[in-house]
């Protein structure tokens, strides 16, 4: 067993033990060992052994295929460390370069173009042109990997010395692992470099997709990858390359699947209705994405979220049935999250039942976390479905009734946004949701409380009680909560005067006189004035008349939102199916800075992008709102942000919207506030 | 793609280390191990409520478990995510190929007892960050420790054995030959011998259950997977179909067309033009092909529970009935019934089985050695619960069983024919086998 031989070593007893070795008649056995331990030392990155730099470049000259390899391998690791000792090594890999067995002309190659030095740079220039050409397969690879290594330590020089076009031919090699190897180098070149892109004709692309079931898998995904670089000029085109790479859809490897489900995405933009060229692509595309959820959760998770991408952009693409997504009992808890967004975007009239039914057993899941999202995702479907409401509201009044405290909250927080929504209907059943008044105790469910309560005071009938509750620790509460209740006292004091006065009263004495909060004091001193100027004093029904006008301001309208986001952005994504941003769902650029970005090209056949949900038309000016919500490097306004210009009503409302968070926005948000919390402590 | 990647203990010792890009520093490992490994052992975490992907600046790092070990890729800016996840789990049953020889886990002591092995290994499989070659064959033809490993057929036993006795280099150059030989198939190499030719077919199904209160199916699965060993000399073709020849109907009847997910070596083109399953198999063991069926099927089992709830008492009263024929016979059906902590029980009765209250998982355990078809069983049993709480009383219902020699979805090996230049016979075995996922009722 080789786990002797690992750990940390000091040079001085390797530098001995090599020294032994070759005392001997036949040290190759021992020098292996020696290297062994050499290895275990590149693995554990220790530095001190580049002094052995010498040592190991003369062992090269043994003549032994493998100590040859694992000297190789300490040479690229320590030449940094060791740049002297190491130009030793040059004339060796010179020799190897010219050498009749291919395996060290590979060896030679990939070794010299991995060192970052820049004699090592110049000597990799040289050695790799003529191995571009080389009669063998593997040396033809290796060398393609090579000009991808030394474009990447210097762009203009390697430009310069034409090994860029030796690549390209690479591409019409009669080898097809070679071809997808160049592909795959060229693919890396074009990342790095801003004026590079890839250039390969139709005829020469089809016959390729036409041997890709004899490649490797994952030289079919660089296949399929590169032939997004493919502009068709027509429909027929596309049309032409779709049909070639329908079959994809049925491999094994997941990479390969996505990978064209990527490039048919992509092809559809250059057919007017692709779905009706294909009878049943919708639904082989939907049992392409769903046949891969029996994968390990790690994937399915990244398919999902690109289920949704795919959703969001092309619903007419996919047909899959909802019931797919509900939750597995042993599901982690990030595809639970993220299948509660598909089972939202998927909600529709006709299956609401269905999708209500297993939203009801999740409400009462025995993870509090999980229950809580769930409602919410109730809360969500209510609003987008208007059939769905009643049941919505019924099955809130269960839940508040249930032993849960966490759930009676949750449930009173989603009432709020179902009530901006759909105004007046539920007026009525308030009072089952007011009755828990002592059980709420967060901070948004007080505040979703005190909403209510204020709005809605006439329909509930012991608003007054729940108020004095409130009140009677109002000095303890949070500062957004003593706004919230602020604004609810004002309301129910402009409604019912008499019975308010003396909260009123209290409250504004306190925030005015006692509390060090300056948005506190602005916002008392605001209702103070109003309640006491003498436009509002006249007696009789009109008294406050103008202040009823300011505060009881109908509240803002509640729109479903998940479904828009921006064209280009969702463009840009498309183009990145499969990748790192697809996970956070948003413009790469914010993700990666340093990413090049994607857009569709420039063809005759580009068709303009269809509507993928048959959502109701909005005004633009709504839209506009909703995209700067599903901008995510949008950080949320603080809940109890300083009074805006507009009526202190609207103030309240605004809070609450940003309190009740959707779930797709919670995960997105959990995502911004880890990766600007690690800001700080970027590397490069 | 990927520029660098780790193999972690679950301590957070590096097990492995490979740089294929110089974008990324060398103790770029230090960012996962404090921020994700030992971060999770601080907080107790819940493990699956971590994402696999954590990207910090324009570094991503994308890791995956294999028993207690973390496989971690490092990639920069933004890449093929799914393909990197989809190389780490490629990766994982590479090792297991080579130096587990079965699908159990990789745990340290095989990572540091082959450590030379597996990091010249992850120097051939990613070429500056993009998988290549991922082939057993392949990695032993370059790397001259692997075939010490490794020795896939007689063939190769012999050829190593010239090897080592004459020193001869040309065995290397020409099997690398073969590895990029385009007219061969990289998964099965020429000349392969046996004695008696034989193919085993496993036909093996997993059925996901959920019933309902009144035992009513709220929704049911099926997942299938068919595994081959095939012990065949040369270079046979195999064309494998579950209904006759050409025919293919029954198969769209039973199973909707693209629930197939198929191994690399069947012709999918082929497959998508003329709906025939061809393939050159590689030697030895492999999974064909998996399926899911979603539509209606006959289950095997069904459960009819019955709560009475009482004051502070429930008693749940479960019907077991088979479904299958009676020629079959279910082994090792286990019925778990989960009950929330401090609920005592009072009295179990079963018509037959044992069934046993287990304190330590708070489950009643009612056993079967052997059910056989078209049978009906009882469980009744009597709980108290303190606190008055039994309305909300939820227990969890779990079936468990093993039915050989039935597959629940009905499906049919028709043919399965080899075709080979020397046109000998083989002895062809069929199994069916269907096992319970999760077998569950919803209370």
């Amino acid at each position: 067993m080789d786990a002797n031989y690992f750990g940390k070593c000091k040079a001085s007893e390797l530098r001995a033990e090599i020294g032994q070795a070759r005392k001997k008649g036949k040290p190759n056995a021992r020098v292996k060992v020696v290297l062994k331990k050499i290895i275990s030392n590149i693995i554990l990155n220790k530095v001190e052994l580049a002094s052995l730099m010498n040592e190991v470049v003369y062992l090269l000259t043994l003549d032994d295929y493998e100590i040859s390899r694992l000297c190789s391998h300490y040479i690229v690791h320590y030449a940094a460390y060791n740049p002297e000792d190491a130009l030793n090594a040059l004339e060796i890999y010179h020799r190897f370069a010219q050498d009749k067995d291919p395996l060290l002309r590979a060896l030679s190659v990939k070794t010299v173009s991995s060192v970052r030095q820049k004699d090592f740079f110049r000597q990799g220039l040289i050695i790799t042109r003529p191995l571009l050409d080389d009669n063998n397969p593997h040396v033809r690879t290796a060398a393609a990997f090579a000009v991808a290594r030394l474009f990447h330590e210097n762009q203009v020089k390697v430009v310069d010395s034409g090994l860029i076009e030796g690549l390209n031919d690479l591409l019409y090699d009669e080898n097809k692992n070679v071809v997808a190897s160049a592909l795959a180098a060229l693919d890396s070149i074009i990342q790095s470099s801003p004026s590079h892109s890839l250039n390969v004709n139709k005829e020469h692309l089809l016959s390729l997709i036409a041997g890709i079931g004899t490649t490797s898998e994952w030289k079919q995904v660089s296949l399929l990858d590169a032939l997004m670089s493919y502009v068709p000029q027509s429909s027929d085109d596309a049309l032409e390359m779709m049909d070639a790479v329908l079959p994809c859809f049925l491999h094994e490897n997941t990479a390969v699947v996505l990978n064209s489900v990527k490039l048919v995405v992509y092809l559809s933009n250059f057919i007017a209705s692709p779905e009706s060229n294909f009878s049943g692509l919708d639904k082989r595309l939907g049992s392409a994405l769903v046949s891969m959820l029996s994968k390990p959760p790690e994937i399915q998770f990244l398919v999902l979220r690109n289920v949704i991408l795919i959703l969001l952009g092309r619903r007419y693409l996919v047909d899959v049935d909802v019931e797919l997504f509900f939750w597995n009992l042993d599901d982690p808890m990030y595809i639970k999250d993220t299948k509660l967004e598909i089972i939202y975007l998927l909600a529709d009239e006709g299956n609401y039942e269905i999708v209500f039914r297993e939203l009801e057993e999740y409400a009462t899941d025995v993870d509090v976390k999980m229950a809580r999202k769930a409602i919410r995702a109730f809360g969500n479907l209510s609003i987008k479905l208007e059939a769905a409401a009643d049941r919505c509201v019924a099955l809130l009044i269960d839940l508040l009734a249930g032993e849960s405290p966490r759930i009676a909250q949750e449930a009173m927080i989603v009432m709020t946004n179902i009530l901006r929504k759909y105004q007046n209907t539920y007026d009525d059943t308030l009072d089952h949701f007011v009755i828990h008044y002592k059980t709420m105790e967060d901070d948004d469910a007080k505040i979703a409380l005190s909403w209510i309560l204020g709005n809605y005071s006439e329909s509930i009938t012991f608003t007054s009680e729940a108020l004095k509750y409130l009140c009677d620790t109002y000095e303890k509460e949070s500062v957004p909560v003593q706004l919230a209740i602020m604004t609810a006292v004002v309301k129910y004091y402009v409604a019912n005067p008499l019975d308010a006065e003396s909260l009123v009263l209290q409250v504004l004495k306190y925030a005015t006189e006692e509390s060090g909060n300056p948005d506190l004091r602005e916002r008392g001193l605001f209702y103070w004035r109003m309640i006491t100027h003498e436009y509002n004093a006249e007696p009789g029904p009109n008294l406050q008349k103008y202040t009823k006008h300011v505060v009881m301001e109908r509240r803002c309208q509640i729109t479903p939102d998940a479904e828009n986001i921006d064209p280009a952005n969702l463009e840009e994504l498309e183009l990145n199916i499969g990748t790192l941003a697809s996970i956070y769902l948003k413009s790469v650029r914010v993700v990666f800075r340093f990413a090049k970005q994607k857009s569709l090209p420039k063809s005759p056949a580009l068709q303009e992008r269809r509507k993928s949900m048959s959502s109701p038309k909005k005004s633009s000016k709504e839209t506009n709102r909703k995209h700067e919500l599903m901008r995510l490097d949008n950080v949320r306004p603080p809940l109890y942000s300083a009074p805006r210009s507009r009526s202190t009503a609207s103030i309240t409302a605004d809070s609450l919207a940003d309190s009740v968070e959707r779930p797709s926005e919670s995960l997105k948000n959990k995502f911004v506030r880890r990766a600007s919390s690690m800001m700080g402590k970027k590397h490069t | 793609m990927i520029s660098a990647l780790f193999i972690f203990n679950p301590k957070g010792d590096i097990l492995m280390s490979k740089f294929y890009k110089n974008d990324v520093r060398r103790n770029v490992h230090e960012i996962f191990r404090i921020q994700v490994i030992n971060s999770a052992g601080k907080y107790l975490a819940p493990q699956d409520s971590r994402l696999p992907v954590l990207t910090i600046g324009s570094t991503s790092f994308v890791s995956i478990r294999s028993g207690p070990l973390w496989l971690v890729a490092v990639a920069r800016s933004n890449q093929d995510c799914l393909a990197i996840l989809e190389f780490l789990y490629a990766l994982v049953h590479l090792f297991q190929k080579i130096f587990v020889h079965d699908n159990s886990p990789l745990t340290e002591s095989i990572i540091l007892g082959n450590f030379v092995n597996i990091f010249e290994i992850l120097g051939e499989v990613l070429e500056f960050g993009y998988p290549s070659n991922m082939e057993p064959s392949y990695l032993a033809s370059v790397i001259p420790g692997l075939s010490d490993v490794k020795v896939k057929s007689i063939e190769k036993k012999d050829s190593d054995l010239r090897r080592k006795i004459l020193g001869d280099k040309k065995a290397h150059s020409s099997s690398i030959d073969q590895a990029y030989d385009a007219s061969r198939v990289s998964w099965r190499e020429p000349g392969i011998k046996y004695r008696k030719n034989e193919i085993f077919l496993n036909v093996d199904e997993k059925v996901n259950v959920l019933l309902g209160r009144s035992g009513e199916l709220l929704r049911s699965q099926i997942e299938g997977a068919i595994a081959m060993k095939c012990h065949l000399s040369g270079m046979p073709m195999c064309r494998f179909g579950f209904s006759g020849e050409g025919v293919d109907e029954d198969l769209r009847d039973t199973i909707t067309l693209d629930d197939f997910k198929f191994h690399k070596c069947v012709d999918l083109a082929k497959y998508d033009s003329d709906q025939v399953i061809a393939f050159v198999p590689p030697d030895g063991l492999f999974q064909l092909m998996n399926y899911t069926i979603t539509e209606a099927h006959s289950l095997p089992f069904s459960i009819v529970p019955t709560l009475t709830t009482g004051a502070e008492r429930v008693s749940l009263n479960l019907r077991l009935t088979s479904n299958y024929s009676s020629l079959s016979t279910a082994t090792n059906a286990i019925l778990h019934v989960q009950v929330p902590p401090g609920v005592a029980k009072h009295t179990i009765r079963s018509s037959q089985g044992k069934a046993k209250f287990k304190s330590g998982e708070n489950a009643i355990v009612w056993k079967f050695a052997k059910f056989f078809g078209h049978q009906t069983h009882e469980l009744s049993i009597d709980f108290e619960i303190p606190g008055g709480s039994a309305a909300s009383f939820k227990p969890k219902i779990s079936l468990d069983f093993t039915l050989e020699t039935h597959n629940a979805s009905g499906l049919q090996v028709k043919f399965l024919k080899v075709l080979e230049k020397s046109n000998y016979r083989t002895v062809k075995w069929v199994k069916y086998c269907t096992q319970a996922g999760s077998y569950e009722v919803r209370i």
